[in-house]
């Protein structure tokens, strides 16, 4: 048990990154009203953006002023993608948008294959940020750990900041608070789709791009983000951006305990395990209070 | 009622004749091989067509049930000295159902996505069982049967692909006829129920999860006999192949591109989608990292979703009521003359 503050350091940073991509997730599904599956995938691409720029212009260098032109670049396909076939799907029930992104999650995996190839990449972060760490009452907080919280909760509280205090974000609430009744106030609802899609989807682009220094980048290694993005927006109740954050990390706490005292091949399982305990027993996430339509 | 089964379906019959005879009349192994996949897919496609198509419950999780076939056939072969795959396909498809009831009694609770969400949790927990018990499933490398020698229908062991082909094609029509059966059975008239309105159904008096259950216990059977069959033909299961994500894509994609809740669309899928695949791979997969095949796989659900949503069948019916409705024309200038 010594290994416990360790644990819950770790879980607690891991999941600060998680809080990204879930935060992402649930913003899209609290507007839209729709799950993305390929949530995970556009941290993979995110992920690889910030590989192509070390392949590209190779040498030692931190990655994470790479964040304005990854995070334009998300922003970017986010659009591209939601306007050629999201847009498509909106309110024509569950099975159409469940179809559609698991097919755009498929697609994308294997775009990123077709370009980079099947195997892992590793990106050159200077030995200073990979081995670098602090110590703090008998732990370790290491340094791209760090980095990548620190970010994740910049980037967290200035969309909350976004959603309340802008006109946008206040469309986008409306519009996810009833769609008919905004536009029919002048709301734009289209905009607030489109702002919310390519928010989230640069949310997790900013993600992948943390987390790559800690996470080697294969064309697959999204599906088990959009496993645990997914678990942190059920678990914080749905449309609930608080909620995601400590949803995440709660994910995180659990990833980390699971790896340390089990084992690391079943952290995956942990997670999902987690996630059906919240599905049966507390459907309306941990705070439950919001009826779920379903 | 035969006669009016070939005339309802006037391309069933050369289907099956040049099914029957092709490896007798194409010398080419390969052609034999890439069909037989193709009959495996759309029973597999059949199964998941039952509960995804039908009932709308839309499942992520039938490769757990496919290997949950294919694992236990192999253990059994292996482990217990070579115990028949007949027998332990039987074995494999109780699993298979008393797994359907744990997976779906807390799932059908849910509905639409949470559904799906919860299969693709469960589908992860077991297939990181999987890999986790190493001593007992052998771990991410896998399971080979190792080397076999001689024919034997009981062992499912052949020289050849040709008799296997004709398992799997048997098998396929099969799982076409039990579609066909709970189509007209009241189990089929229930699920489609469930998936226009669940709330005016129950209120019906129709116990929505006990016949969600029902339905999934039957399709995760046949999913589960096609693992058996499947894991005997090609001899070597892989947990990261048998029991992935992708697997369970590529089932779901047969019947979403066919057309779901239709009785054809899962064979017209995997008919379309397998040679397509086969395809890619043979001549796209030397282009940069590889991977254009599947990217395509990819790119035609996003197509039928945004399209087509009925599927490629729908083409056919609309085919059909144009040829109708220019029948119903001439009749009707016939009259005015």
């Amino acid at each position: 048990m010594s290994q416990l503050p360790q644990v819950i350091v770790n879980g607690l940073l891991t999941g600060g990154v998680y809080a990204l991509v879930a935060v992402g997730i649930t913003m899209i599904h609290g507007v839209m009203k729709i799950v993305n599956f390929a949530q995970g995938d556009f941290l993979a691409i995110g992920m690889y953006l910030a590989y192509a720029k070390y392949y590209l212009f190779p040498g030692e260098a931190y990655p994470y002023w790479l964040f304005v032109p990854v995070g334009a670049a998300m922003y970017l396909i986010g659009c591209i993608i939601f306007q050629t076939s999201v847009r498509r799907v909106i309110g024509k029930g569950d099975s159409n948008y469940i179809l559609l992104t698991i097919g755009l999650s498929y697609f994308i995996q294997n775009v990123i294959q077709l370009i980079f190839g099947a195997d892992f990449k590793n990106i050159t972060v200077p030995d200073t940020l990979r081995y670098g760490s602090f110590h703090f009452i008998g732990t370790v907080f290491t340094l791209p750990r760090m980095i990548a919280f620190l970010f994740a909760t910049v980037f967290v509280f200035f969309l909350n900041w976004f959603l309340s205090k802008t006109d946008i974000g206040r469309a986008m609430r409306a519009t996810s608070e009833n769609r008919v009744i905004a536009e029919s106030l002048g709301i734009k609802s289209h905009q607030a789709y489109i702002t919310a899609f390519a928010l989230g989807t640069m949310f997790a682009g900013i993600a992948g791009l943390m987390l790559s220094p800690l996470v080697l980048p294969f064309p697959k290694v999204g599906a088990q983000f959009s496993i645990i993005a997914m678990s942190a927006m059920v678990l914080g109740g749905l449309g609930n951006i608080k909620g995601a954050m400590v949803g995440a990390l709660i994910i995180g706490l659990v990833e980390s305990a699971t790896s340390t005292f089990i084992s690391v091949n079943l952290a995956q399982a942990a997670i999902c395990f987690v996630l059906m305990l919240v599905l049966i027993f507390k459907p309306y996430g941990i705070f439950g209070k919001k009826a779920r339509t379903a | 009622m035969v006669v009016k089964f070939v005339k309802k379906y006037p391309l069933l019959l050369p289907f099956i004749l040049v099914a029957i005879f092709l490896p007798w009349l194409s010398p080419n192994q390969y052609i034999t091989r890439v069909l037989m996949e193709v009959f495996f897919f759309a029973a597999m496609g059949n199964a998941w067509n039952i509960i995804g198509g039908f009932g709308r419950q839309t499942s992520w999780a039938s490769a757990t049930f496919f290997s949950v076939g294919a694992y236990t056939s192999i253990l059994m072969f292996t482990r217990y000295g070579g115990i028949s795959p007949w027998i332990s396909a039987i074995l494999g498809m109780g699993l298979a159902a008393l797994l359907a009831v744990i997976i779906g009694l807390p799932c059908f609770r849910l509905r639409g996505v949470f559904f799906s969400i919860a299969t693709i949790a469960c589908a992860t927990i077991f297939r990181q069982f999987l890999i986790y018990f190493e001593s007992f499933t052998g771990g991410s490398l896998g399971i080979t049967l190792g080397v076999r020698i001689g024919d034997s229908i009981w062992n499912l062991n052949f020289l050849s692909d040709i008799p296997f082909y004709y398992i799997a094609l048997i098998w396929m029509l099969i799982s076409v006829g039990i579609v066909f059966f709970i189509e007209r059975n009241k189990l089929g008239y229930y699920l489609r129920a469930i998936c226009e309105d669940q709330d005016a159904a129950e209120s019906l008096g129709i116990r929505s999860s006990h016949v969600k259950l029902k339905a999934f216990i039957i399709s995760c059977m046949m999913l589960a006999f096609t693992g058996t069959l499947y894991a005997f033909k090609v001899g070597f299961i892989d947990p990261n192949v048998v029991a992935s994500h992708d697997m369970s894509i590529r089932i779901g994609i047969v019947a979403i591109l066919g057309g779901m809740g239709t009785k054809w669309g899962p064979v017209i899928g995997a008919l379309i989608s397998v040679p397509l695949l086969e395809l890619s791979n043979a001549y796209l997969q030397n282009i940069g990292g590889g991977g254009l095949g599947w990217a395509v796989y990819g790119l035609i659900i996003i197509l039928v979703v945004l399209f087509r949503p009925n599927g490629l069948i729908s083409i056919w019916d609309d085919i059909m009521v144009r040829i109708k409705a220019k029948k119903a024309r001439q009749i009707d200038k016939g009259g005015a003359a």
